[in-house]
């Protein structure tokens, strides 16, 4: 019964398109980080953890509806400087983490076993956001 | 694009009074997501204009999946549980339609136009949502949007006989003995 509006694109949250390769990066990034390090799920842990500056990586699911609950993630990201990327699919986010759920974003705080992946993906994340 | 603020401020400690009684913080992210409303609102977000779009050609009274406004929403009561129900309503603008005397007067005294109804548009959209679902209690509502012909509410209900509603004590006092 999802009234969601037929809205042609993206929503404007979205600041860049995240290319494919680093959305799947993401989700194993996450998956890695879940199983051996440290991971807040969801859109208000994931806030807290942006404004007491602990977060390593936000991602955000493209996908929220309403997107009024995530559209101010990437905007206090930037303020903090910490790295955001955009995934598909919340319910592959929520999968990722190991959650019966979906799940709109999720800040990683320790990488664990995902420290080299999550350099990749900060690299080429810089990358893309200075071109 | 919208011209969404920077939210520097948002990090100073404000409390709000919850319906319930007692003030109590505010969760950070219902900050947020509220301010990011009245950006949408005062910028008039292409996402406003395309949900008005699509409200305007849907039915009058709805039964929607998740709160347009969840600060709002978890403020009257509202949880993502099985038996809350959030309803859209959609009400025409404007004061009553009276009908012209059959008796001659001056226009003055016509009684056809500036008469109002003395209820809110909230309590009427309470009104109109309860009567599509007699079974369920009024939370409360809050406004979406406008144009120039109609305005939208979301009305948040509550299943008091559902057995998730029952089991949590929180609606307790709120449901009709």
């Amino acid at each position: 019964m999802g009234m969601s509006p037929e809205v042609s694109g993206k929503p404007s949250f979205v600041k860049f398109d995240t290319p494919r390769e680093l959305v799947e990066a993401a989700y194993e990034a996450v998956r890695q980080a879940r199983q051996t390090g440290k991971v807040k799920k969801g859109t208000n842990e994931t806030t807290k953890a942006i404004e007491r500056g602990v977060a390593k990586l936000v991602v955000v699911a493209e996908d929220t509806e309403p997107p009024e609950v995530v559209a101010h993630l990437p905007i206090i990201a930037d303020e903090r400087k910490i790295p955001y990327l955009f995934v598909s699919s919340k319910t592959q986010l929520g999968q990722s983490m190991g959650i019966d759920v979906g799940s709109a974003a999720c800040a990683i705080i320790e990488p664990g076993e995902a420290q080299p992946l999550l350099e990749q993906i900060l690299a080429s994340l810089s990358k893309i956001r200075s071109a | 694009m919208v011209n969404y603020t920077a939210r520097v401020h948002l990090h100073s400690d404000q409390t709000f009074k919850s319906r319930v009684g007692a003030a109590e913080p505010r969760p950070v992210l219902y900050r947020h997501i509220s301010q990011t409303w009245q950006d949408e609102l005062k910028s008039s977000a292409p996402e406003l204009k395309q949900r008005i779009i699509h409200w305007r050609r849907g039915p009058r009274v709805v039964r929607v999946e998740r709160p347009t406004r969840l600060d709002r929403a978890r403020a009257l009561g509202y949880k993502a549980k099985q038996g809350v129900v959030v309803v859209r309503v959609r009400l025409s603008r404007g004061g009553m339609r009276m009908k012209r005397p059959v008796a001659g007067r001056r226009p003055k005294h016509l009684g056809t136009i500036k008469i109002k109804g003395n209820l809110s548009e909230s309590q009427v959209a309470i009104q109109r949502a309860s009567r599509r679902f007699p079974n369920l209690t009024v939370l409360g509502a809050y406004p979406l949007s406008s144009d120039g012909r109609y305005s939208w509410l979301e009305v948040v209900m509550v299943d008091g006989s559902h057995p998730s509603i029952r089991a949590d004590t929180e609606f307790a006092s709120r449901l009709p003995a």
